[in-house]
């Protein structure tokens, strides 16, 4: 997992608007999504994730009974991945803890890609002093890494809510994205429907949020699934230092309890920290399966042939 | 310019002729800003300053921040008076709170510059300067061996699969590579842990975990190389394979890229020897944009250390700062990010240097003649 | 590889007398052999798992010592890929699936290069033939100087070790040859010469090795009215120094008029036309020579009509069957439609400056210029 955005998308040009006859985009999209094997199994990991963590805890309910008298029990019928320390059973725990960690990650990508994409399209539009000075603040934010400019954030003001926290993860992470999109407004300026729509006087927010940004909108959603995995990162990272909000019960702080009450050297408590462990690897690797396949189909020069 | 001798026969308007001038003895001013080396030092002197200003809102300006929360503790729990309680916080911040802020941000500055950070609240008398000079080598000597490591198998592995692209290695570097990078660094040190060493047994972690094995003392000796070098081993290993697939991916996009450039096939047609072409033609310019890569994996490693190091126990850095968080050591926490971003910042500004010595087209400017 | 300078032998002229007195390998009969002799070349290259395309269809022609052949004809004929597949450096989806090149050194030995291995082509390249690319942009190495680069020419040719001393000579002498400096020149980077000065630093390194052929792609095409003309003269006064047979592809033919002996035009991957320069341009016997030469204007004498061809070159993966040019063509006859014409030799000439044309009706092609004002 990088905290930065992988090094393949600032190297694609934009494909041009494509507006073939009938079929929508999006069911294009989707087509070609499900042809490849590495595209398809990324967006089904994606999709039974969120399936699981929206719908489950509605079926199996959010509280959950715990007898400190079982602890640790191993798996049985009853009890597919056993009961974790308190008694409590363990894949009940593992179906609730999914909503946190979705909600965060896609609110703080939201965030972060609506700053990167504001700043990005107006200091690549307009570049001049303001390009200037943005490159030159992003440099800067980019040079600490940004877990540990996180954990210093979180260690000095307490973050006390998930949306908290989503929030700060979201400022901080748009410095990026922001120079991605810079880059591609860049290109972008110069074709001729910008020309076009210059010589139209159309006023430069019409211009840049209008024909530009749309644009690039397949650039986006690839930029935006990338930044729902650094949040993801992040936020889990945070969890385990602590300094998340512990209430409650996700998969990150699953993970911290076994990781700092010691659990892991607990044979018994396997289960229990391996589950959470794989349900936020696949879920990041079907995030990444998606990200190169939409790269390919939206870029076909990368394809190998 | 001087008429050039560099064509004799009748000039063609649009020529400029010869390689740019490289004066001498031209003002300071216009020297240091010529200067990339110079140029390059001074910026990152300037992100550090910035660093250290924006550390220093933090600490002490924004809304609910540690001097503060310090301070109220203080009142409230032993019920000094605020000078008490200021002066017993000048003791770690090195700052005097009571004092004007521009004067605090003053003092800040060059206890800065003295390499004073103040003082840790939770071992007293040490301070965080000496403290982090402790746990600093150990970071580095992990994270640089790791980085040097898996940058030099990314490098052969990207090579290799941009020379037999849809190969076997091709295809198991990018399958293992992507299913690596889905992992974030900590996870995979827990894992490491908890199937390597307590599942499979195959993972000596009692022996393998901390820097050094008890008894045996810093000396330039085989014995110590060895044996931090094998405590070093279990963070090294995560750090390695989580970054191992980027690199070589990387590589291979710009390997792929320069054989389709003009001056490979050129090459080619001179007659050239394969291995000149492989190293000197293909190679020299596909590693240039892995140098950019190297500051931004470094600031990701190191970002990774604070958990990778605490899971090992490996007393580093990264392990300070996880102690200093979880005491809410605010003086100890401000000196580590201080340095970490310092030590990222060199590692660009060397970065950049090299990618400068490699590649004249930065050295000297892009497009010396019309 | 030789170091000797060829004896200045003037460059032959049309050969209508037939005499010439290159230095070249002689038959029993007194007459020359050809540097490169090309039979029925295919090229191919691969568009899917198990489709192709035929890029180059039955290529066949001569190249007799120290004369100069222009390869003519639009973007996407073929030339540029003759040009690359005389020195086998097509792209990886490209190959030679039919024919031969032959190729003959000094010494007179005649060799194949499409059976040569990968070492033999390697010391072949460069020092018996060499080809300078199409766009001297990106054509050398960005990180290294254009001396280090000429120096590693020189050093993976050589038998045994070659001095620096030597290396130094050489190129300087070269890069005067083509009136560069070489105190500048040798010591600069890609980046630090303007575009005349490459082209020419890429033709000065051609000529390192004293190449009996030298193969030009485009050699002017991106350079300004000025340099194009400083080039030109350049090339032709290295050929009188140093004696090479030059192939130099082209859509100019303007640039055909001034530097060729003999002019090939070349249309959909096929020989339309052979013949000398003047014959080629005062009589031209297939209907897309004559067009081609009608579309570019004279920059002196009388103001003609420029005609352009209708139509556009086909696809090379759907060629019509016949004559490919039959679709744009007004003489064209059903006939012309279902079989493809050979090469129809009209006047023998020697040294392969026969006049042939593929084209059934090339007797009533009458080429002749609409003049709209006199000079």
């Amino acid at each position: 997992m990088t905290a930065t955005s992988s090094p393949v998308p600032d190297q694609q040009a934009v494909p041009t608007p494509a507006k073939s006859a009938g079929v929508s985009p999006l069911r294009r999209l989707f087509s070609e999504l499900t042809r490849s094997t590495s595209g398809f199994i990324g967006l089904c990991l994606v999709l039974a994730i969120v399936l699981l963590s929206v719908v489950g805890p509605m079926i199996v309910g959010t509280s959950v009974p715990g007898d400190p008298m079982r602890a640790w029990e191993a798996p049985s019928s009853d009890h597919w991945l056993g009961l974790e320390g308190a008694g409590k059973d363990t894949l009940h725990l593992l179906i609730i803890g999914g909503r946190t960690v979705l909600m965060v990650g896609f609110l703080a990508a939201t965030i972060t890609t609506v700053i990167a994409v504001a700043i990005g399209a107006l200091a690549g539009y307009f570049g001049g002093r303001f390009d200037a000075i943005m490159l030159q603040l992003t440099d800067i934010v980019m040079t600490v890494p940004q877990i540990v400019l996180l954990a210093v954030v979180g260690a000095f003001y307490k973050l006390d809510s998930p949306t908290l926290l989503a929030v700060i993860v979201g400022a901080l992470s748009w410095p990026v994205l922001m120079r991605s999109i810079r880059a591609q407004v860049l290109s972008l300026k110069e074709r001729e429907f910008v020309e076009a729509a210059q010589l139209l006087d159309v006023g430069w927010a019409r211009i840049v949020f209008g024909e530009i940004v749309p644009n690039m909108a397949s650039y986006i959603l690839i930029n935006f699934i990338i930044a729902v995995t650094n949040a993801i990162y992040a936020m889990v990272g945070l969890y385990l230092l602590g300094l998340a909000p512990q209430r409650g019960i996700n998969w990150g702080i699953m993970i911290n309890d076994a990781w700092t009450k010691g659990a892991m050297f607990n044979p018994d408590a396997m289960p229990y920290i391996i589950a959470p462990v794989t349900m936020i690897v696949l879920l990041q690797l079907g995030l990444i399966l998606l990200t190169r396949t939409l790269d390919e189909i939206l870029n076909p020069r990368l394809r190998d042939r | 310019m001087t008429a050039d001798a560099a064509t004799t026969d009748a000039p063609s308007g649009a020529e400029v002729t010869g390689p740019p001038q490289r004066r001498a003895g031209t003002s300071l001013g216009h020297r240091i800003y010529h200067s990339f080396v110079l140029r390059r030092l001074l910026r990152s002197a300037f992100v550090i300053w910035v660093v250290a200003t924006g550390v220093f809102l933090m600490v002490r300006l924004l809304p609910g921040n540690p001097v503060d929360v310090y301070i109220n503790q203080q009142i409230a729990l032993y019920g000094k008076s605020y000078e008490q309680a200021a002066a017993e916080a000048q003791n770690y911040f090195r700052f005097d709170p009571a004092t004007p802020m521009w004067r605090q941000y003053i003092d800040y500055l060059v206890g800065l510059l003295h390499g004073d950070m103040g003082t840790s609240i939770t071992t007293p008398g040490v301070t965080v300067t000496e403290k982090i000079a402790h746990y600093l080598p150990w970071t580095l000597y992990s994270v640089g061996l790791a980085l040097i490591i898996s940058i030099s198998i990314g490098l052969l592995l990207g090579m290799i699969m941009a020379y037999r692209r849809g190969g076997i290695i091709d295809h198991a570097v990018s399958i293992i590579g992507s299913g690596f990078h889905a992992i974030p660094n900590y996870l995979l040190a827990i894992l490491i842990v908890v199937v390597g060493a307590v599942q499979l047994g195959i993972i000596d972690y009692t022996r393998m975990r901390g820097n050094h094995s008890p008894g045996v003392s810093p000396e330039l000796s085989f014995r110590f190389l060895s044996d931090i070098g094998y405590h070093a081993t279990l963070p090294m290993i995560t750090y390695i394979l989580t970054t191992v697939g980027t690199w070589a991916l990387i590589m291979k996009a710009s390997t792929t890229q320069v054989l389709g450039e003009d001056y490979v096939t050129v090459a080619r047609a001179r007659g050239l020897k394969d291995a000149r072409i492989q190293t000197n033609y293909v190679g020299r310019n596909a590693l240039l944009p892995l140098i950019a890569q190297i500051a931004t994996q470094a600031g990701f490693i190191v970002g990774g250390a604070i958990f990778v190091e605490q899971t090992f126990s490996y007393e580093g850095v990264g392990l300070l700062l996880f102690e200093s968080i979880n005491t809410r050591d605010y003086p100890m926490i401000q000196g580590v990010l201080l340095v970490v971003t310092i030590t990222v910042v060199l590692a660009n500004l060397c970065a950049d240097l090299v990618n400068a010595a490699l590649d004249p087209r930065i050295r000297l400017g892009e497009g010396g003649a019309a | 590889m030789p170091t000797t300078s060829p004896s200045s032998t003037p460059a032959d002229g049309t050969g209508a007398d037939g005499t010439s007195s290159a230095a070249g390998s002689r038959a029993a009969d007194g007459t020359s052999t050809p540097v490169l002799s090309v039979k029925d070349l295919e090229v191919a290259y691969r568009t899917g798992k198990d489709s192709r395309v035929r890029a180059l269809r039955g290529v066949s022609f001569d190249l007799h010592p120290h004369s100069s052949l222009a390869l003519v004809g639009e973007s996407g004929c073929g030339k540029t890929t003759l040009g690359l597949a005389l020195l086998r450096l097509l792209p990886a989806l490209g190959e030679i699936t039919g024919g031969s090149i032959t190729f003959t050194g000094d010494d007179g030995r005649a060799r194949e290069v499409t059976d040569m291995t990968a070492s033999q082509l390697r010391r072949w390249r460069w020092s018996e033939a060499a080809m300078v690319f199409q766009g001297a942009q990106n054509a050398f190495n960005p990180v290294l100087t254009v001396g280090a680069q000429m120096a590693d020419t020189l050093r993976d040719h050589a038998p045994g070790r070659i001095r620096r001393k030597e290396i130094l000579e050489r190129s300087a002498e070269v890069l005067r040859s083509v009136r560069l400096e070489p105190r500048r020149v040798l010591g600069s980077y890609p980046h630090e010469l303007s575009g005349g000065m490459k082209q020419r630093a890429l033709i000065a390194t051609g000529l390192l090795m004293r190449p009996r052929l030298l193969v030009l792609d485009e050699p002017t095409t991106a350079l300004d009215i000025l340099t194009q003309r400083t080039v030109i003269d350049l090339l032709a006064e290295l050929r009188e120094e140093f004696g090479f047979a030059m192939i130099f592809i082209s859509h100019d033919l303007a640039l055909a008029a001034e530097l060729a002996d003999r002019v090939v035009t070349m249309y959909a991957g096929t020989v339309v036309e052979t013949g000398s320069t003047a014959d080629i341009f005062s009589s031209p016997r297939h209907p897309y020579t004559s067009k081609l030469i009608n579309a570019v204007p004279p920059v002196r004498g009388d103001l003609a009509e420029l005609a352009s061809i209708p139509g556009a070159p086909p696809s090379l993966a759907t060629l019509p069957p016949g004559c490919a040019f039959a679709p744009r063509c007004e003489l064209a006859t059903d006939e012309c439609r279902t079989a493809e014409p050979p090469l129809i030799p009209l006047t023998e000439r020697p040294r392969d400056m026969t006049h042939a044309a593929a084209c059934i009706h090339h007797d009533q092609v009458h080429h002749e210029r609409k003049v709209i004002a006199r000079a």
